[in-house]
């Protein structure tokens, strides 16, 4: 079983002042790169997310707004097209062992909202608390999404068979 | 958390369907032991249940695996120098990612553009001469405003043409009453060897009609400021001599005045000339003129205005039906 409450994360409860907001650019970008399977239009819509943070008064939940934000410009973003990363390792620095094929294989069965549910908690590693706020949802439905979104991940996995 | 302790007296055993649903939370370890237990059970016994569950843990160490994913710090130095509207559409245009050429290409369209815009809308003209103080725009002709105030009654005020009509030399009257209007309408218009000596017969008929009408000669006369050069030589072997005066007109500046060439066979044994030429070299020409022909050009006033130091001839060189030689 994998323990997931040990796992340390970085701290993103800041304030929007423009030293704070470097440290959103970590999960923003991650977030984008691994919805939108395409690195230039992430690094764009991180710099757009990070835009509309910068516009918020102080003292705000930036966590709570960088997760909102960023989920409305990828629920509004049509384009579902996946596209094939040549130059992740510019930007990305992936894991040595790990391949984006079954992500991929991934993207193509999975909804945007479980998505959105895995990517925030799961990779990202935000709070449950903080993703229900953000996302306006209740906790059984985030974990639904969740489990669901793992199950259909898995089964394009083959690590344990 | 509370937990809701299950019924210990006829206990019953969770369905696949709750422990399908379930399975995160076990994976998770955040269950009660009750119902962990009976997890464990259905997991036991129900291979549909252990796939999910291999499933589900096959995800969740896919996840473990993408959350260890590192941004570069290059990438975080550039979405921060990025967040400029003006490189934002610029990276989304991926301008960056346009083969070279291609740049190279738009930019020098660019340029090009802008200098095109500016050229046609900066008064070039008038920024460079700014400094002379002086039109740069030649002056052709200068009309006094006030002397053609005072002809603006007369016949020929609105007649603004540039061109010159071709026009009959002045003749003794007699000979010109001989050519009177009915001439000119008897023979057709297009008739190929006097086209513009006819429109010229209806035209000074017309005007000279319109003048009776409206005004006495004396009065139009008055109001004419310009001078036109008349004259009729008459000439031994016509033939002959007409293209050298005529070659002599071109050498000395002269240009065509009316809508025939300088030295037109008007009719046989008569030639045309109507042209200007330089005043300055009149002289030159009447010293030619007499080595030919004992005729003189004389001037008269003409209701167009030339320019200034140009002037306007008219005459003709004919057969001399007497030759010297003749008694």
């Amino acid at each position: 079983m994998v323990d997931l409450s040990t796992r340390t994360r970085p701290d993103h409860n800041l304030k929007n002042d423009p030293v704070d907001i470097k440290s959103l650019v970590r999960p923003l970008s991650l977030f984008f790169f691994f919805s939108l399977m395409n690195e230039t239009k992430s690094i764009h819509f991180t710099i757009k997310t990070i835009e509309k943070l910068k516009k918020l008064k102080p003292g705000s939940d930036l966590n709570g707004m960088m997760i909102k934000f960023a989920t409305e410009l990828f629920l509004k973003n049509e384009n579902t097209e996946v596209y094939i990363t040549k130059n992740v390792g510019e930007f990305w620095v992936l894991p040595r062992d790990l391949e984006l094929g079954p992500w991929k294989e991934f993207h193509k069965k999975i909804s945007k909202k479980e998505l959105v549910s895995l990517l925030w908690g799961l990779v990202i590693k935000i709070p449950e608390t903080e993703i229900l706020k953000a996302l306006d949802v209740s906790q059984g439905t985030h974990r639904f999404r969740v489990a669901s979104a793992l199950k259909k991940l898995g089964s394009n996995t083959f690590l344990l068979k | 958390m509370e937990f809701i302790k299950l019924k210990k007296h006829k206990s019953r055993e969770i369905s696949d369907f709750v422990a399908s649903h379930l399975l995160f939370e076990y994976a998770r370890n955040t269950l009660d032991p009750e119902r962990k237990k009976a997890v464990e059970k259905v997991l036991e016994t129900t291979p549909e249940i252990q796939n999910e569950f291999i499933r589900l843990i096959n995800g969740m160490q896919y996840c473990e695996k993408l959350s260890e994913t590192l941004v570069n710090d290059m990438a975080i130095k550039q979405i921060e120098l990025q967040s400029s509207q003006v490189n934002f559409i610029v990276n989304r245009l991926r301008w960056h990612q346009w083969p070279l050429g291609f740049k190279w290409l738009i930019e020098a369209g660019i340029v090009t553009l802008m200098l095109v815009l500016v050229l046609n809308v900066l008064p070039l003209n008038r920024i460079i001469h700014l400094g002379d103080g002086v039109d740069s725009q030649n002056i052709i002709a200068e009309v006094d405003r006030k002397k053609r105030d005072l002809g603006a009654d007369g016949p020929m005020a609105n007649e603004e043409k540039p061109d010159f009509a071709d026009e009959e030399p002045r003749k003794p009257e007699t000979t010109v009453a001989t050519h009177s209007a009915p001439v000119a309408e008897t023979k057709p218009k297009d008739e190929p060897k006097k086209p513009m000596a006819s429109q010229v017969k209806t035209a000074a008929t017309s005007t000279s009609a319109a003048s009776s009408a409206v005004l006495p000669e004396k009065s139009a006369q008055a109001k004419t400021t310009g001078q036109i050069f008349r004259g009729q030589f008459l000439v031994t072997n016509a033939e002959m001599v007409s293209p050298k005066i005529k070659d002599k007109i071109k050498e000395l500046g002269g240009q065509k005045a009316g809508g025939v060439e300088i030295g037109w066979l008007k009719t046989p044994n008569v030639y045309y000339f109507h042209f200007t030429i330089p005043e300055a070299k009149l002289g030159e020409l009447e010293v030619l003129l007499k080595e030919y022909s004992a005729g003189r050009l004389l001037k008269e006033t003409h209701p167009r205005v030339m320019p200034d130091g140009i002037i306007r001839l008219l005459f003709t060189v004919e057969e001399n039906p007497e030759p010297k030689g003749s008694p």
